[in-house]
């Protein structure tokens, strides 16, 4: 009787979490989905992006403004910063990226001051316990993707401090997607931004007019560039988290439905046992079963 | 012989088909394109894209971005860039009415650059809105 009503709670503890679970995989799913598609329209204006520099590279050339050199300085501040996650529920996403990250710092050379930053709430609380405080931290949306904005401000933010020579570098530590609940913790080198023309396509003649100041779209350009490219990872970032919620989320709303039906029989089961007891003890009761041979 | 004309942001890819003409907010003005036209790199500016085919005027609002023009084919890049059927008439006055409240109290030159911004933005808004549906500004209830 006593297991009988464990069993009941239990069950009704299963179902209640059970909706729950289908509302985050579902909206993992959704997530997961919308980073992919996202990242293939990214990739679309970054193709298009570079389909721009060719006809605008003789110029700049011509003027000597590209690919100018920078002067020697002491070696100024890089920057690393580790995507990580805002919310929970996706398995070893966090402690991968932020092991990798522990790694990169300790097989980078001593030369200049480092600053670590770290997006993604999860990822800041862990390089904290593991020692490494990042100098700054920002927290990532729980539930959409993240902001192009937030890509746009800090990939701006950092080419106007390499102009200035306050950051050699800026290195992104992501988990790159690597298809369903399949990921890889990768470093990419953001900044000094290295773009590379796309070929150039269609008839060259005659050469484009190019209103407004060629460096000026240039600079346009880079910084675009730099501000896609942050985005493009953070969104790759973000497929992986979600696949790899989705997974779990998958797996544990079929051990749930398993869960429940096991224990539903077993509530069934219980209970029909229940029944015959009692039709036993009102049979003995009424005289109509007793004892066998008399 | 039409123009092929792409308008594109980082987010997604707004419009893609054939067009007869477009006119483009060029950082140095207003950009008529036709056909045949000679390739032409230019950074844009706040403004209204217009562009027509046949007898339609389709109107998209871009802020800010690049343009190139290859060989009867247009490529705009742009920042953001609305159709007038996305744009929320109600929000973008609303917008503007913050905009211009803020700008009359004289705020530091950071602020006032942001209202301005704000302001181009949800003129240009209601600009594509206007030209997609009969529009009427509010007024101030009658008393």
């Amino acid at each position: 009787m006593e297991d009988l009503e464990r069993v009941r709670e239990r069950l009704d503890n299963i179902r209640a979490v059970e909706p729950i679970l289908g509302a985050l995989r579902t909206i993992s799913l959704g997530s997961w989905q919308a980073a992919l598609r996202q990242a293939s329209n990214l990739r679309r204006y970054s193709d298009r992006l570079l389909g721009m520099l060719p006809p605008l590279l003789p110029t700049l050339q011509a003027q000597g403004a590209a690919q100018r050199p920078r002067r020697a300085r002491p070696p100024a501040q890089r920057v690393i910063m580790v995507v990580g996650s805002e919310r929970g529920l996706c398995g070893r996403f966090n402690e991968a990226v932020v092991e990798y990250a522990m790694g990169y710092l300790v097989s980078q050379p001593a030369a200049g001051p480092l600053e670590l930053a770290a997006l993604g709430s999860r990822a800041a609380r862990l390089l904290r316990r593991d020692g490494h405080p990042p100098a700054w931290s920002a927290p990532l949306p729980t539930t959409s993707l993240p902001p192009l904005q937030l890509a746009f401000e800090l990939a701006r933010r950092w080419l106007m401090q390499y102009e200035a020579h306050e950051v050699d570098a800026v290195d992104i530590i992501h988990n790159h997607y690597q298809g369903p609940g399949r990921y890889a913790p990768q470093v990419t080198r953001l900044i000094p931004p290295r773009l590379e023309a796309a070929p150039a396509t269609g008839a060259a003649w005659p050469p484009p007019i190019i209103e407004t100041d060629p460096l000026r779209i240039y600079a346009r350009i880079v910084e675009q560039w730099a501000a896609t490219g942050l985005y493009g990872l953070l969104l790759d970032s973000a497929a992986a988290e979600q696949s790899t919620r989705y997974q779990i989320m998958d797996g544990a709303t079929k051990n749930t439905e398993r869960l429940v039906e096991e224990m539903t029989m077993a509530v069934q089961d219980a209970r029909r046992q229940e029944i015959t007891r009692e039709m036993q003890g009102l049979a003995v009761g009424a005289g109509l079963v007793g004892p066998r041979g008399s | 012989m039409g123009l092929r004309l792409d308008i594109v942001t980082p987010e997604r890819e707004l419009f893609t088909g054939e067009v007869d003409t477009v006119l483009v907010p060029g950082a140095e003005g207003q950009l008529g394109i036709l056909p045949q036209h000679a390739p032409l790199i230019t950074v844009l500016d706040e403004g209204v894209l217009t562009a027509r085919r046949g007898a339609e005027s389709l109107a998209f609002a871009i802020h800010g971005g690049y343009m190139q023009v290859l060989s009867d084919h247009v490529i705009v890049l742009a920042d953001v860039a609305e159709q007038a059927e996305e744009i929320d008439v109600e929000r973008a006055e609303e917008a503007r009415r913050r905009a211009e409240e803020l700008l009359k109290k004289q705020p530091p030159p950071e602020e006032q650059r942001a209202a301005m911004a704000a302001l181009q933005r949800s003129l240009v808004r209601l600009r594509v809105a206007r030209r997609q549906r009969p529009y009427r500004p509010e007024r101030e209830p009658e008393s």
